[in-house]
């Protein structure tokens, strides 16, 4: 063998072993030193978890319409490192998404970040739209995304879901369990494109979706009650109000209105979260003079007084320690019956009732028609509201007669709706409710009135609501159902601050009572304007409202007249 | 003698007929052999075209559930559009605007006297025909309405 071969021989002696040891070198990397790590990751690779989100339940009114259901849509996401040109990316984007470019810039070119989400829940044509742009690095993912679409109705109400796409507020909120469903898991073996090998080993654990809603939401009376709402509080430049329509036989909630109120679609642009709230169970105030109907429930359903019970109506009534309460602006009714306590809101009158019933029995009353406790509605957040009673701190002489007209104690507008709706059935408290159905698959659960409990005798009912369709009638000049008789009674409650009770203008909260027909009623309507400028006064900046809703009411469930009419019945305004 | 000419004596060599059945014999092992290799040639084949329908199959699936879930998110967006539009607020913005309907103004209730009561009309009894009627209706195909059969 000549020198030179044997040199060759060498050099490639030589590479052979360098490359046997480099290969050597990464077979033992591989396979030992970084072998657990790299089989780990081969696992994860091939043996991904994805995991299925369950489809939210829709929610529907009585009649079946959707008030909120899922729409399909799409999150952009951004692969950084595939991002070829961040800055042209940034700003192709930004009108798309509604980011601004240097925001969009500044997420692109993060260190040290793999994945960065852009935006969540776009609508499919700005995704068609992101797609056809082609860009580099940008990812769509399809998620869902809840829709409610009415906008702002019964907002409140529903509530809505948020990022995390759980119920926030709301019955999105209370029934988060059963419309939301659970969501389902899926680990299979992979190939490179992400597809599970059928062969390969999978298991599948479905989701389970949520279940539908069905409300007693009636969604022709809660666009009535919102429509009248939206109108009074125009005419009265108020702040907000409430419009409540239940049934007085059931408890089951037709209506809930409630303005301000905001649209759950965009629920990112409240700026304040107080709007999320429903102030029909979750605020309280001062009922005022409409209050004297369960005043004069318990003093006639305890007998101490009758509708033709007469007391002296002076303009004040002096406690013990000199203090003097005074009707509202200070009249003076002179002998007066129990029925024209109630026509005239005589607040000496109201006391005169409490007087006779004494504390005991006033506060008992009280607590059996549901005041100072939730009434135990599907509706999350719902507040006590306060009754002082006596060795309470917060109680004293001034307070027993003063809450005889509603002052000093603070309800929710479903106690108070709650509370009457009782006298209205014939003395039963029913327990209000707003979910009629669950539909889950093929099990549909329908929800049972349940009455709570008797909290005035049936004669006692029936008295009071000949006494407070007088009342009605008394109003004929500022409002009147003509053909029907109802029962109401109207307040003008003020609204206590830190110094005492407000003065001024918008001081006073303005509302109306009642149920009917008197013969066999059917619904119980409050309506509760807050702050209206254009008259304090509850007969007059509430008593429209009131009528205007219960004529359409009356028109919409064809409910007869009960009186002859002369000429013309109703004077329908838009609703 | 068969057994004589298979039969090998030491150091002697072996007779005509012995090979003619030595090579019967390798023969038919091979044939078996062949046979068996075709066999598991066959089965690995099927084996391998069932793997791969199945794998074809389980990619046809996905695909198809994708398909699924792109109809049911178009159902669903389909499903908003409709109740959008089903909007009391829409609804009276066209029956307003569009159709030029205007809010109830004026209801009136009409008195309606009821009628008497309409007579509750006396079941009729089926009439019977005789035997020999019916027998030649069933022969002929002859069918007879009667009062008080249902309409």
């Amino acid at each position: 063998m000549s020198g030179l071969s044997a040199r060759r021989l060498r050099v490639l002696l030589a590479a052979f072993v360098l490359f046997s040891g480099a290969v050597s070198y990464r077979v033992v990397s591989f396979a030992v030193l970084q072998g657990p790590i790299l089989a780990q990751r081969a696992e994860a690779f091939r043996y991904r978890e994805d995991i299925v989100p369950a489809h939210r339940g829709d929610i529907l009114d009585v009649r079946g319409r959707v008030l909120a259901t899922d729409i399909p849509a799409d999150r952009v996401s951004a692969i950084v490192r595939q991002v070829e040109d961040p800055h042209r990316t940034a700003q192709l984007l930004a009108p798309l998404i509604g980011r601004s470019a240097e925001e969009i810039e500044a997420a692109l070119t993060q260190p040290n970040r793999e994945w960065v989400v852009l935006q969540r829940q776009l609508d499919p044509e700005v995704s068609a739209q992101i797609r056809a742009l082609g860009l580099p690095g940008i990812v769509l993912d399809p998620e869902p995304k809840r829709a409610y679409p009415m906008g702002d109705f019964a907002s409140q109400v529903l509530g809505f879901v948020n990022w995390e796409y759980r119920g926030a507020y709301g019955l999105e909120a209370e029934y988060d369990d059963v419309v939301g469903g659970v969501p389902g898991q899926l680990v299979g073996e992979r190939d490179l494109a992400g597809n599970v090998i059928a062969l390969g080993q999978s298991s599948w654990n479905p989701p389970k979706d949520g279940a539908t809603l069905v409300l007693t939401i009636d969604s022709a009376v809660q666009y009535l009650a919102e429509s009248v709402l939206d109108r009074t509080i125009q005419e009265q430049r108020a702040v907000g109000g409430t419009i409540i329509v239940l049934d007085v036989q059931t408890g089951a909630i037709l209506a809930m209105a409630n303005r301000p109120s905001f649209d759950p679609n965009r629920f990112t642009a409240v700026r304040d979260p107080a709007l999320f709230v429903n102030p029909s169970v979750s605020a309280t105030y001062e009922p005022g003079s409409t209050f004297k109907v369960i005043t004069m429930a318990l003093g006639l359903d305890a007998g101490v007084v009758t509708p033709e019970t007469v007391v002296d109506g002076g303009a004040y009534r002096e406690l013990p320690d000199g203090t003097r309460i005074y009707n509202a602006l200070f009249q003076e009714f002179g002998p007066e019956t129990m029925t024209e306590v109630l026509i005239h809101s005589s607040n000496v009158g109201a006391m005169e009732v409490v007087h006779r019933l004494g504390p005991e029995r006033f506060y008992d009353g009280l607590q059996r028609f549901g005041f100072g406790q939730p009434t135990g509605v599907d509706l999350p957040g719902e507040v006590e509201g306060i009754v002082n009673r006596p060795g309470t701190t917060g109680w004293s002489l001034a307070t027993f007669y003063t809450n005889a007209f509603g002052q000093g104690i603070a309800v929710t507008p479903l106690q108070l709706v709650t509370a009457v709706a009782a006298i209205a059935n014939g003395g039963v408290l029913m327990r209000p409710y707003i979910v009629r159905e669950i539909r889950d698959g093929q099990h549909i659960q329908v929800t049972q009135p349940t009455p709570v409990r008797r909290v005035i005798s049936e004669k006692t009912a029936r008295t009071l609501s000949e006494m407070l369709a007088e009342v009605t009638e008394s109003y004929s000049t500022r409002f009147r159902i003509p053909g029907y008789r109802i029962a109401a009674k109207t307040g003008t409650a003020e609204i206590p601050g830190p110094h005492g009770y407000e003065r001024g203008e918008g001081a006073t909260i303005a509302s109306v009572i009642g149920y009917g027909p008197v013969e066999s009623p059917r619904f119980c309507v409050l309506v509760k304007i807050d702050r209206p400028k254009g008259s304090p006064w509850g007969e007059r900046a509430a008593g429209p409202a009131f009528a205007e809703v219960f004529r359409q009411l009356l028109l919409l469930y064809g409910i007869p007249p009960s009186q002859p009419v002369n000429g013309t019945t109703g004077e329908g305004r838009q609703p | 003698m068969v057994a004589e000419g298979v039969r090998s004596v030491p150091g002697s060599r072996l007779q005509p007929v012995g090979r003619q059945v030595m090579r019967r014999r390798s023969r038919a092992w091979l044939t078996l052999t062949l046979v068996l290799v075709g066999a598991l040639a066959g089965l690995c084949l099927l084996y391998l075209e069932q793997t791969s329908r199945v794998v074809e199959l389980g990619y046809k699936l996905t695909a198809l559930q994708k398909q699924r879930d792109s109809v049911a998110l178009e159902a669903a967006a389909l499903r908003y559009e409709l109740a959008r539009r089903q909007s009391l607020a829409q609804i009276y913005e066209l029956a307003t605007r569009e159709y030029g309907m205007v809010p109830l103004r004026r209801v009136e209730a009409l008195e309606v006297e009821r009628s008497a009561a309409i007579p509750t009309p006396t079941p009729t009894t089926p009439l019977h025909a005789p035997w020999w009627q019916r027998a030649s209706d069933a022969l002929l195909g002859v069918g007879r309405a009667q009062a008080g059969d249902e309409p």
